[in-house]
């Protein structure tokens, strides 16, 4: 198969509709390159279980690809991809019952240090305190990079509405984490 | 401007800066800010520390391997390592809200990708029958040359004085016209017994021709029993075994055909047809006793499938080649490729459990043993089963059907069966059963 590392989105997107091998290539692709960020808004964005999480982002490459057949171009793939993480994750969150979640898979992946684990524990937990709607805009700004302007095309809103949002999480969040931050920077 | 909006402002050009995205001519506002707000300075580090956090939560920025294997064999591509085929967790325990998800992803596939997907699933069904008729045709073709002129022959038959040809290429050119002397009883009939067949052939299937002739019309059939051509073509290998073959020539033909027998058919009507029609051998034991053959399998997981499977061709189609050790039993090898959906539960390293679906396409291969109950019969039931392996895991099958004969090579066959492919992980086994129906061609040497 050959390599599309160089190819952009847009000319990735128009491969998905070829017959041939081009088609799981530049899909391959595709997925190299957002799937960690499709992943950590499926992960952190919404309040659910770590397996519900990778029931969403599997679904949503799947959907991706589907719509794929139909659509023909495509400018902005990776806020189209996190778009269709964001209903899936309403409707999963409109159908279901309110779930304590306990991440306890989070911290434990790989060796880290003490303090930036901590640190990162107390994220996660003060992301569950936050309002969907901050928390939503927190991750797509802090974990999945997207500009406030992406934020409002995705979330379906003004820019100047992403921007506040963004802020109010981070000052919300750090006002929860003040006590600790504290704590953590003596020991860092 | 108050000390709070000028404050709320500070903040944002901060968080800004942390982002990347600070216009530089904002720049100095915001660092001299930051060389006399101790606030600021706090916040700065502690936004620091939490963007640092957040750069290492490994776990949300790391898809999981399977993950993306799960995605792929969802969608009809082989998984990112071929070698690690099983362990593809799916869909997790949580229950309702996952399967809700997978099915609805399932219902949903574009009208190009379920025409793809019928497409491919068919073409086994094609592969199967289009072997099934290459291996009719050569055998059709093989039929006609080894009879070559049984046309004549048959037409000829239902004439008392026609020119007839024997011996090599029945008509062909330079052939000396043969005139077909008047019917005399065999030699080596006595009466209350059938008549012996009489046979003149320097090959084996104009042995079965000339025979036929005779043969039926010692019993006046000599017209409806000759345009068979079932009757015709599943005689050959017969006359190997029981008939008495004489070689041509001239010398053998001229002393077999007699004056004596000549006024005998002159002088004696054809008998009434016997109420019994004479019995043939239709399905002798093959010269080689090897079968091979091919057949295809509709069949529909007893868990119930929440994935497609991944459609690789030919799926659902098995090979096979089967040694007769006796007319009943025989053993061989089989092998093919079809989906078996797998469905267990594993606990990670973290505790958690997952439940793990997926249905992959796997080759297996085989032992294979088959019972044939009427061996020789058009039609004969049989049990087959198969012990095997795949790439995961070890293979059962058993399976039993119906075999259709029409000739001595060809067979035909429908059977009933069930199949669970046998698999452990992390120390617990676990099946897929299957039931399903299978039909198929084989070819008898």
């Amino acid at each position: 198969m050959p390599a599309y590392s160089t190819s952009s989105d847009a000319e990735l997107f128009g491969l998905l509709q070829n017959s041939d091998g081009s088609r799981e290539a530049a899909f391959r692709e595709l997925y190299a390159r957002h799937g960690k960020r499709v992943h950590a808004y499926c992960v952190r964005a919404m309040s659910a279980s770590p397996e519900e999480a990778e029931d969403i982002f599997q679904e949503t490459f799947v959907r991706f690809y589907n719509a794929a057949q139909s659509e023909r171009t495509m400018t902005n793939v990776p806020a189209f991809l996190l778009r269709i993480a964001r209903n899936l994750c309403l409707n999963h969150k409109r159908d279901s019952r309110p779930t304590l979640v306990l991440h306890d898979n989070d911290l434990h992946q790989k060796q880290q240090e003490y303090g930036t684990t901590e640190l990162l524990h107390l994220i996660i937990t003060a992301l569950e305190l936050l309002e969907d709607d901050q928390r939503e805009a927190f991750v797509l700004r802090k974990y999945d990079g997207c500009s406030f302007q992406e934020i409002a095309e995705i979330i379906g809103t003004t820019e100047n509405n992403a921007r506040s949002r963004v802020h109010r999480a981070q000052a919300k969040i750090r006002s929860i984490l003040a006590p600790y931050l504290a704590d953590i920077d003596q020991h860092l | 401007m108050n000390y709070e909006q000028s404050s709320d402002n500070l903040t944002e050009l901060l968080y800004d800066f942390l982002d990347g995205s600070l216009a530089p001519e904002q720049e100095p506002r915001l660092f001299a800010a930051l060389m006399h707000d101790t606030d600021l300075r706090a916040e700065f580090k502690e936004q620091m520390h939490i963007n640092s956090a957040i750069a290492a939560d490994e776990y949300a920025f790391t898809p999981p391997a399977a993950s993306g294997d799960a995605i792929f064999a969802r969608l009809g591509f082989g998984a990112a390592n071929d070698n690690d085929v099983a362990p593809a967790p799916i869909f997790a325990s949580s229950g309702g809200a996952s399967s809700a998800l997978s099915s609805e992803a399932a219902a949903v596939p574009t009208i190009a990708s379920r025409m793809g997907s019928a497409f491919r699933r068919s073409a086994s069904l094609v592969l199967v029958a289009l072997l099934s008729s290459l291996l009719t045709a050569w055998l059709m073709r093989s039929g006609n040359s080894f009879g070559n002129g049984f046309g004549n022959e048959l037409r000829n038959s239902f004439g008392n004085d026609v020119n007839m040809s024997m011996g090599g290429n029945n008509g062909g050119a330079g052939t000396p016209p043969y005139q077909v002397p008047p019917y005399q009883p065999s030699p080596w009939s006595s009466a209350g017994t059938s008549p012996r067949p009489f046979v003149i052939a320097d090959t084996v299937f104009q042995t079965v021709i000339k025979r036929t002739i005779i043969v039926e019309r010692s019993s006046g059939r000599d017209t409806t029993f000759l345009a068979s051509p079932t009757g015709m073509t599943s005689s050959a290998p017969m006359a190997a075994q029981n008939q008495v073959q004489v070689p041509f020539s001239e010398a053998t033909r001229e002393a077999s055909i007699t004056p004596r027998m000549i006024a005998a058919r002159d002088s004696t009507p054809p008998t009434a047809p016997p109420n019994t029609p004479p019995t043939l051998t239709t399905h002798p034991a093959p010269l080689l006793g090897l079968s091979i053959g091919a057949r295809g399998i509709v069949s529909r997981s007893i868990i119930w499938a929440t994935v497609p499977s991944q459609e690789r061709f030919p799926t659902n189609t098995i090979l096979s080649a089967l040694y007769a050790l006796s007319a009943q039993h025989s053993i061989g090898l089989e092998a093919g490729q079809e989906a078996f959906f797998q469905r267990y539960y594993f606990m990670n390293p973290q505790g958690v459990e997952f439940r793990v679906e997926q249905n992959p396409t796997l080759v297996w291969g085989g032992l294979a043993y088959r019972y044939t109950m009427l061996p020789e019969s058009t039609f004969s039931p049989f049990a087959h089963v198969v012990a095997g392996a795949t790439q995961v895991g070890g293979l059962g099958r058993g399976m039993v059907g119906v075999t259709y004969s029409p000739d001595t090579r060809t067979q035909f066959m429908l059977g009933a069966e069930a199949s669970s492919l046998f698999y452990q992980v992390d120390g617990t086994w676990f099946m897929s059963p299957k039931l399903g129906v299978s039909y198929g061609v084989s070819i008898r040497f």
